[in-house]
């Protein structure tokens, strides 16, 4: 490993000439740092591998802006360069879902600003106070408050008689309905149907209420909800495709 | 009442790091950071032990506090022949991750690093 003057000396003769094998050269004598701060941050969801690779490639690039002249060791100027760079890969690519940088990193804002002002005050505060607080517009916060916690809709949900994906026990839109080109057709055929099945479309549709929370007031479990509503939904399809 | 955990370990012990490092995550949930920066500042908190035992301690004391934010008091314990070290790098790893950090030395060896996130 060369000596901080050799390589200040390599750094002024490769701003000088742009020669890529003295690039190379100095790329090689700090890629330890790369390798060091990819480390420290394994083990976080992201393999080894991606990480040192982020770091080199930071690290090339710090190396051909690097001026030894301005008063800083190499070291000192590359490591929050490279250790910003890898955050930023976590905040991008780690994710289950991805969120715009901006907006993670005020939902994280948001949440001190909650507590701060809960410490401060013995109450939570208002969007609105939120955003005099931050100088954010209130759309943002509550885009921000809403964006903390990205859930994939097939997720397991844990009902009272085994698991479903989160898009089944979600309460549907009542507009889901909306784009039948024939209404007077579906109405007449949901006519046809039970009593029950007719609760049950009432309950899940009309009032937009979850296959649980239909299955409570119905007195019948999650997944029994689940099954009446297929079977209906079948029903109708069938008699409206005639 | 100010609320502190404090952790005394031996830095020889790797083992320990370990310890320390599910220590601090345990009081930063607690403390309602969110994941990211509670990675950053176990990252912080054992680099700072690392720093000491560069300088030659064998053991750290580890004080954590929530009263003001998030803070962690690293400091050396028993030493035979303290020297300064080569810390650069993580001295400039720390500075990258947390929101303030100050260092307090005995001669030229850090003895005493203090974290803020």
């Amino acid at each position: 490993m060369m000596s901080n003057e050799q390589a200040a000396e390599l750094f002024r003769e490769y701003r000088k000439t742009g020669d890529i094998k003295i690039r190379n050269q100095l790329v090689e004598n700090y890629m330890y740092v790369a390798e060091i701060l990819a480390k420290k941050f394994a083990g976080r969801g992201v393999e080894y591998d991606d990480l040192l690779q982020v770091a080199a490639e930071a690290l090339i690039s710090g190396v051909e802006k690097f001026d030894p002249d301005l008063g800083n060791q190499f070291t000192t100027y590359i490591t929050p360069t490279i250790t910003g760079i890898i955050r930023n890969y976590f905040r991008d690519y780690s994710r289950s879902v991805r969120l715009p940088r901006k907006l993670y990193a005020l939902s994280a804002k948001v949440k001190a600003a909650v507590n701060d002002f809960y410490t401060k005050n013995g109450v939570k505060p208002t969007v609105k106070q939120l955003s005099e607080i931050l100088g954010e517009d209130e759309e943002s916060i509550i885009e921000a408050m809403e964006s903390k916690t990205p859930v994939s809709l097939d997720a397991p949900v844990k009902g009272t008689d085994g698991e479903a994906p989160m898009y089944e026990v979600i309460a549907d839109d009542a507009s889901s309905f909306e784009n039948f080109e024939d209404a007077d057709a579906l109405r007449t055929e949901i006519k046809k149907l039970d009593e029950n099945e007719q609760r049950v479309i009432n309950l899940r549709f009309v009032q937009g209420k979850s296959q649980a929370e239909v299955g409570k007031i119905l007195g019948v479990s999650q997944m029994f909800v689940s099954r009446a509503e297929r079977k209906i939904i079948a029903k109708l399809k069938e008699a409206l495709l005639k | 009442m100010m609320k502190d955990f404090k952790i005394s370990f031996c830095l020889s012990d790797s083992q320990y790091f370990t310890a320390l490092r599910l220590a601090v995550g345990g009081v930063c949930a607690a403390a309602d950071i969110d994941v990211d920066a509670a990675e950053d500042f176990k990252v912080c908190v054992t680099e700072s032990c690392l720093i000491l035992k560069n300088c030659g301690f064998s053991g750290a004391d580890v004080t954590l506090r929530t009263d003001e934010g998030l803070v962690a008091e690293v400091e050396g314990r028993s030493a035979d022949r303290l020297s300064e070290g080569e810390n650069e790098l993580s001295l400039s790893l720390i500075s990258a991750l947390v929101s303030s950090c100050k260092i307090t030395k005995q001669g030229n060896a850090i003895s005493k690093v203090v974290l803020k996130l």
